[in-house]
């Protein structure tokens, strides 16, 4: 579990797809900083790979990654229907939050992860922000 | 007061609709013509005599153009495909160059204006995002410190413009390498059109060069795009040869994806965390009785509104209720390319910039259509 928590942000998004309110999920622009060292940013990765794999219906075909080793990471996935994401996950000191696009065929869901509006994010029990 | 004399490339129906009207607007300069190349189509050179007609000013062909004493600008709106041949006539000569984006239809052609400019004693600059209070804001946080070490760069271009929704859902876009065809009436290469706007802003921002270049491109929301084989969306993930990440996304998403005329912003990642700089942001949110905004009817012969003439026919409907803060969201990059002919200072996206944009963009079609990372030469 990253300092932040996905869950309700997976379920809402996950609403709007099965309400048809977007159409088709195409492309997921995801950027996030969270706060720690290289546990969190790889708690981070793995909650931001599960984002992308519910919303587009399984786990990519292909990825190509750039960056990582204690820095900011780029991962650009595709999957086989054609969809794309690029996750942009990075963790250390300072502002904390990032912000997400989640294109559809006839509409777009944005979203600022904002560490100021807590809904979004939580203190993880040992700590973290 | 000086005045720059300045001819418009190009007519209606292309950025001169807006470009010609901004030097026009601007004290310093004048308006002289309205100058193309002589063979054009009947469509092309209609609309540049419209355009001419609209402002006031004569219709000339460009050697006439050139030969001018009173002519100082050359303002480059001419189709893609025909780009570098006029920009290579103006700097042959000695006229300022302003250019339209992306620079040219090939790295080879960018580069022969590129090095064609670096033997001139002429000012060149391409049209960017640059200028605008989002992108000189971030510009400023980095020089500042208050980001620290900049660790990652991402921007983004979606145009909320076309009606979406209209692609074949079993779309999957196999993408090729550029055939050098950019201008069609129906819609536009959009990694190339929009994508450029981000990939100068990452060059501009980090002042590097980028070094690897992985592409993807789809076909997510028109049948406009699909039915030429070119992408409504590309997006980058690159690295810089200073070792920094990056990535852009681009595309044209439809005008009801975005409360605005879309998505433009940069996200920066430093030593002091994460800051995000966008058009719309901040801003105010206004709920009213006024009717929710509705899809325009399509233009025959602009279906993906990309002009403000044909969206004008169409009488589109305003979207103002997401109103941003700051003054200059639109940027003034004509004025800052004046301002530079009066100080002598570069300005800060040159044709030579504007190649290794191109670069970019051609390595991004190159991976796309393997499946492969790129290194740039």
């Amino acid at each position: 579990m990253s300092v932040f928590n996905f869950a309700s942000l997976r379920n809402t998004v996950q609403v709007a797809i099965e309400q048809g309110q977007i159409g088709r999920p195409a492309s997921l622009r995801l950027t996030v900083h969270g706060a720690g060292g290289e546990d969190n940013l790889q708690n981070l990765e793995s909650d931001v790979r599960d984002l992308a794999s519910a919303w587009f219906g399984g786990p990519s075909e292909s990825e190509y990654v750039t960056g990582g080793k204690r820095g900011p990471s780029v991962i650009a996935l595709k999957w086989s229907g054609g969809q794309s994401a690029i996750l942009s996950i990075s963790a250390g000191a300072g502002r904390t939050g990032g912000n997400l696009v989640l294109l559809g065929s006839n509409g777009a869901i944005y979203h600022d992860i904002d560490p100021v509006y807590s809904d979004n994010v939580r203190v993880v029990p040992n700590g973290g922000e | 007061m000086t005045k720059y004399g300045v001819v418009a490339v190009g007519g209606n129906r292309t950025h001169q609709e807006s470009y010609a009207r901004e030097f026009a607007s601007d004290p310093r300069c004048e308006l002289i013509a309205v100058a193309d190349e002589p063979g054009l189509s009947e469509y092309r050179e209609g609309l540049n005599r419209l355009l001419a007609s609209e402002l006031g000013v004569p219709y000339l062909s460009l050697d006439e153009a050139l030969a001018r004493e009173d002519v100082h600008i050359i303002d480059n709106c001419a189709d893609v495909e025909r780009r570098a041949r006029v920009a290579l006539k103006t700097l042959d000569a000695d006229k300022h160059l302003y250019m339209d984006k992306p620079l040219a239809a090939s790295v080879e052609e960018a580069h022969t204006i590129a090095d064609a400019a670096d033997t001139s004693d002429v000012m060149t600059q391409m049209f960017t995002q640059v200028t605008t209070s989002w992108a000189q804001a971030a510009k400023s946080a980095i020089e500042s410190g208050q980001t620290g070490d900049v660790l990652a760069i991402h921007c983004d271009m979606l145009m909320a413009k076309g009606k979406p929704g209209s692609v074949d859902p079993e779309t999957v876009r196999q993408e090729k390498p550029s055939d050098g065809r950019f201008t069609h009436v129906e819609a536009k290469r959009e990694l190339f059109d929009m994508g450029v706007y981000p990939i100068a802003l990452v060059q501009w921002l980090s002042g590097v060069r980028v070094k690897t270049v992985y592409g993807i491109t789809g076909n997510y929301f028109f049948k406009e795009h699909a039915d030429l084989d070119i992408e409504d969306f590309g997006a980058l993930n690159l690295t810089l040869e200073s070792g920094q990440v990056a990535s852009i996304t681009s595309g044209r998403i439809g005008f009801t994806s975005h409360p605005r005329g879309g998505l433009l912003r940069i996200t920066l990642v430093g030593e002091n965390g994460i800051f995000t700089f966008s058009e719309s942001d901040p801003h105010i949110e206004i709920y009213n009785d006024q009717p929710p905004f509705e899809m325009p009817l399509v233009h025959p012969l602009d279906p993906m509104s990309m002009w403000a003439s044909t969206a004008n026919e169409m009488q589109h409907m305003p979207k103002d209720h997401r109103m941003p803060l700051a003054d200059g969201v639109q940027g003034r990059d004509i004025a800052a390319f004046v301002d530079c002919l009066e100080s002598g200072e570069r300005p800060q996206v040159t044709v030579r910039d504007a190649a290794h944009v191109i670069e970019v963009i051609m390595a991004g079609y190159e991976s796309a259509s393997a499946g492969e990372p790129v290194d740039l030469r």
